[in-house]
């Protein structure tokens, strides 16, 4: 059994829940661990799309027809998508700004321009009317059926029922205390409120759990899944009507995802929880797919529940906007229902506390405040303190709302469906996006545009749509729809000037953004927009480049005090606010306020702005104004200074590439001067190497000579012995005069080489030949493992030798004394031809693996017992392996002693009859 | 340079797709009685296409993160610096 006091008792409580999440919240926030610092969050808070409508009304909607209720989901998804041209552009233009409302934004946009504030909050206040009422009548129509429990009757029509024992009318009381207990508690100079945006994430999942249940118990409670289910619906054709296109057909879908588009970025308190509440820009990147999914899992079960409920209720007389509720109570889930009711409730409360909010906040900054300040700002700024003042007017702003909508609700929305109720809302706020959309984008848009396309899309909005449904309700007579005013047909308001055949909703569109648009171009084209309007559309449109240095719009060219405007600050956010901020700044610039008497242009803007945040771009510069001694700049200093600005920006620009550019070749340019010195120090190294090498056999030849001539008495042995070391001193000498001219060709690259096909076996024996004396003079024996089959090379076959004598020649100097060894293996390594000669000498150490190829560079080894050689070899031998394209390195050999190895290319006709070989020999 | 711009394509993409999806001629076809996994073939169809569109978006958006998407927003005075 569900009584009334329960069921008021589990609300109240709920309710009270919500609002400790809220003081929690605010309280974190003031210490400054922010709970709502995280995407999701943030994503939940967008959540707050999801309203009553969605809730009770999406159902009612799939049970009249069918997948209807799905694209004012979808739309929402493919505004996401653009999210990187539209949401976050307005964010960065919000935060750089400091705007709280959609009105503001506009407001702001087109020159502060206070008029088009007031006619933008005008038109919001009147457009979100029937969505609160829309809430109003959820909840209690809600409540109404739920305390018949276990009957399931409808409730009476509550005009009927005297107001104040209306159950719509105490929802609206009670929302309308919870909003200002949330929303107006203090005036907050960036207008946060992160306590109400914890509690719309806690709403947002608390209903969404809620309808999954419901939807899971109808699927699976009542039916065995998905499949059963819809084998049900089949057997009715009138429910197989639903999802198969035999229905009315889709040409309302692009009406509906268009509205659903500018809706989710234009309803005020859309606007509020995803650009105003905004703590973090990069939150928005898990929330641009976070969102629509909550959307899509939200969505899964509303035709299941209208199905079940359907069949549940056959012969009609249950509403179908209420079987979220109705199914549960008729099969005596008591949990559930109420269950059921409190997601229900939070789906209204999240909606009517950030719509109060928000459309408090643009009564207050863009409609009372402007035109307190316009009547008498001298009396008022004789008083004190006002942020009172403010909260008052927001709190009294709450109350206005709500009644309003309740007035909506008990004369008109009683007998609308609740989408029909809702679609009337969007149509409203999608007549901000040409104005708000055109503004981030087209620099010459003006205000005169803007205004002229609002006011002719909301007078079309006005007769298309809210009036007829005025005479339906029977507060106009209804004539007016039916033949037109005055019996002119040609001005009926579902069929304006003969638009016959389109729906109501589809038809109001095309009119109004017909109009809305048409006006705001034309309008803009033929008007010029003031000073302020060029700077805020420069500002607008190129907010992304210029943030960092534009982040103050200076126009004030006058001065202010410091003290008039300390107090300025202080009456609209507190004098303790006031003294914080302004402290902030004066850290963050090194100035001095106590000393400083002058305001600077920067410092007045820097007021401007917060007073903004407070109370709205249009009101501060009217408060700014009244103390700021001097003038807005004109016109032609305004675009002198646009026009420098960006003269400046665009030269430095092209400086920077310059730089850039000159930075690069100088790089380049150092690069190739270090090339040439170390090229220049080779080449002096290189002749006084030479010629210290050339001078080492000359010396010996000269002395020896000497004493031959000096001694004619010497004995013939002797004569011999110096005549021989003569002789082999030349020897050396010619040998080495000729390797050097080897290298000196090779590096010049005028060597002649006789490239041919060769086996390298026979250059083997051939060179093995030629070192036979080597090896016998001391007594070193030489092995040769070679495979039976070499892969031909393509070399200069002299060459090829000397390369070969090189190493053997090398090895044999460095072998073991004693009984020195010397082996060479030939064969064939990854596919090239390669030669190692190793020795059991002292091998090679590791650092000094690379400089022995070098020219006249030898181990750092002492080798004082054994002969130099000419220190040009291995330097010789790497030229020519690398001429035929090979490598030589040298490494361990196993054991002890060094191998010297170098790899060849196999040449190309051998590469060809390998394999010919290989199957020779495999057979 | 590349990141912002990828996205910026990526993005008008999907929106392009997601227009040609939910367009009535779409709707039209898949709107036949006809029943997939016992499921009626239109509410697959929306449902799986709005899935798509989410998976494609939170692929674009990580992109954006992978590839620092805000390069522009360097001050200029610092570029110039």
């Amino acid at each position: 059994m569900l009584a009334s006091w329960s069921i008021l008792l589990v609300s109240l409580a709920y309710l009270c829940l919500l609002f400790a999440i809220a003081y929690y919240g605010d309280k974190r926030a003031d210490a400054g661990r922010s709970i709502i610092a995280n995407p999701y969050i943030y994503a939940l808070s967008i959540a707050v799309y999801c309203t009553s409508w969605t809730f009770y009304g999406s159902v009612g909607r799939a049970a009249s027809s069918g997948m209807d209720f799905l694209p004012i989901y979808i739309g929402p998804t493919l505004t996401f998508v653009l999210w990187g041209f539209l949401l976050r552009k307005i964010i960065r233009i919000c935060k750089a700004h400091r705007i709280t409302s959609i009105a503001d934004f506009i407001s702001s946009r087109y020159g502060k321009s206070a008029a088009l504030g007031g006619l933008v909050t005008l038109i919001a206040v009147l457009g979100i009317t029937p969505y609160i009422a829309l809430q109003l009548k959820a909840v209690s129509t809600s409540f109404n059926v739920l305390v018949q429990y276990p009957d399931v009757v409808m409730p009476p029509i509550s005009s009927n029922v005297p107001v104040l024992k209306d159950t719509a009318f105490l929802v609206a009381l009670l929302m309308a205390a919870f909003a200002i207990l949330f929303g107006t508690r203090h005036i907050d100079a960036s207008e946060h409120h992160e306590g109400m945006v914890a509690a719309i994430a806690f709403e947002s999942i608390v209903k969404l759990v809620a309808f999954l249940a419901v939807g899971v118990y109808v699927t699976f409670g009542l039916y065995g899944g998905f499949g059963d289910l819809f084998a049900a619906a089949a057997r009715s054709p009138q429910i197989t009507a639903l999802f198969t296109s035999s229905d009315s057909g889709y040409g309302h879908w692009p009406t509906l995802i268009l509205l659903s588009m500018a809706a989710i970025i234009c309803l005020p308190r859309q606007f509020q929880v995803a650009v105003v509440e905004n703590v973090n820009e990069d939150h928005l990147k898990k929330a641009v797919w976070l969102f629509p999914l909550y959307l899509l899992i939200i969505n899964i079960f509303v035709l299941p529940i209208a199905i079940g409920g359907m069949l549940h209720f056959p012969d009609g007389t249950v509403d179908a906007d209420t079987f979220v509720l109705t199914v549960p109570m008729a099969e005596r889930r008591e949990g559930l229902a109420l269950f059921v009711f409190i997601g229900g409730l939070s789906a209204a409360t999240g909606m009517v506390i950030v719509a109060a909010i928000a459309l408090s906040t643009m009564i207050c900054n863009d409609l009372i405040m402007p035109v307190l300040l316009r009547l008498n700002w001298r009396n008022l700024a004789e008083q004190g303190d006002l942020s009172g003042l403010l909260l008052s007017i927001r709190r009294g702003s709450i109350v206005t709302v709500l009644l309003l909508g309740y007035a909506y609700f008990r004369f008109i929305g009683e007998s609308v469906a609740l989408v029909t109720i809702g679609l009337v809302s969007f149509a409203a706020v999608a007549q901000f996006a040409p104005a708000m959309i055109g503004g981030m984008y087209w620099r010459g848009a003006t205000r005169v545009g803007a205004i002229l396309g609002l006011s002719l899309g909301f007078a079309l909005w006005l007769y298309t749509l809210l009036l007829p449904l005025f005479a339906l309700s029977g507060w106009l007579p209804i004539g007016f729809v039916e033949d037109g005013p005055f019996e002119i047909g040609l001005l009926r308001p579902y069929a304006l000037f003969g638009l016959d055949g389109m729906d109501s909703l589809s038809h109001a569109m095309f009119w109004s953004l017909v109009a809305n648009i048409g006006g705001y171009v034309l309008g803009s084209l033929m008007s010029r927009p003031g000073a302020i309007e060029r700077i805020q559309g420069a500002l607008f449109v190129d907010v992304s480049g210029r943030s960092g240095a534009f982040g103050g719009t200076n126009f004030w060219r006058g001065s202010a005090t410091v003290a008039d405007l300390k107090t300025l600050l202080a009456r609209f956010i507190g004098a303790r606010e006031s003294d914080r901020v302004l402290g902030d700044y004066a850290r963050s610039r090194d100035l001095n306020l106590d000393r400083l008497r002058e305001a600077d242009a920067a410092l007045v803007s820097f007021v401007e702005r917060l007073l903004a945040g407070a109370i709205g771009a249009a009101s501060a510069r009217v408060m700014v104004a009244s103390v700021a001694k001097g003038e807005v700049v004109g016109i032609e200093e305004v675009m002198k200074i646009l026009d420098e600005t960006s003269q400046v920006i665009e030269y430095s620009h092209r400086l920077e590439q310059k730089s850039q550019e000159l930075q690069n070749t100088t790089q380049e340019l150092r690069a190739a001067n270090e090339r040439l010195k170390e090229l220049d120090k080779m080449k002096d190294d290189f002749i006084s190497t030479v010629s210290h090498e050339l001078r080492t056999p000359l010396t010996s030849i000269r002395s020896f000579s000497e004493i031959l001539t000096d001694n004619p008495a010497l004995d013939t042995t002797e004569r011999e012995r110096f005549l021989t070391i003569i002789v082999k001193e030349t020897e050396r000498l010619t040998r080495l005069i000729n390797e050097i001219l080897d290298l000196a060709k090779m590096e010049a690259g005028r060597m002649d080489w006789h490239m041919i096909d060769i086996d390298p076996r026979v250059v083997i024996d051939d060179a093995l030949a030629a070192t036979s004396s080597l090896l016998t003079s001391r007594s070193i024996s030489l092995k040769l493992e070679a495979d039976p089959w070499l892969p031909h090379v393509y070399a200069d076959r002299d060459r090829l030798m000397q390369v070969i004598v090189n190493l053997i020649a090398n090895s044999v100097k460095f072998c073991d004394d004693a009984n020195g060894e010397v082996s060479i293996l030939a064969g064939q390594l990854g596919g090239r031809f390669y030669l190692g000669v190793l020795d059991n000498g002292p091998g090679v150490p590791l650092d000094d693996r690379q400089i022995i190829f070098e020219k006249f560079q030898e181990s750092s080894e002492p080798l004082a017992n054994l002969p130099r050689g000419t220190g040009l070899g291995l330097a010789i031998s790497r030229q020519i392996v690398e001429h035929f394209g090979g490598r030589i390195w040298v490494e361990d050999a196993p054991g002890r002693g060094a191998a010297f190895s170098f790899t060849l290319p196999v040449s190309r006709a051998a590469a060809v009859a390998a394999p010919d070989m290989e199957s020779q020999e495999a057979l | 340079m590349r990141g912002p711009k990828r996205i910026a394509e990526g993005s008008v993409a999907t929106f392009l797709f997601g227009c040609v999806a939910f367009s009535p001629p779409f709707l039209a076809i898949f709107g036949a009685e006809v029943f997939v996994f016992g499921l009626p073939l239109l509410y697959l169809y929306l449902f799986a296409v709005w899935g798509l569109i989410i998976v494609l978006v939170a692929w674009i958006a990580d992109l954006g993160s992978a590839s620092r998407p805000d390069q522009n927003d360097k001050p200029l005075t610092g570029r110039t610096r």
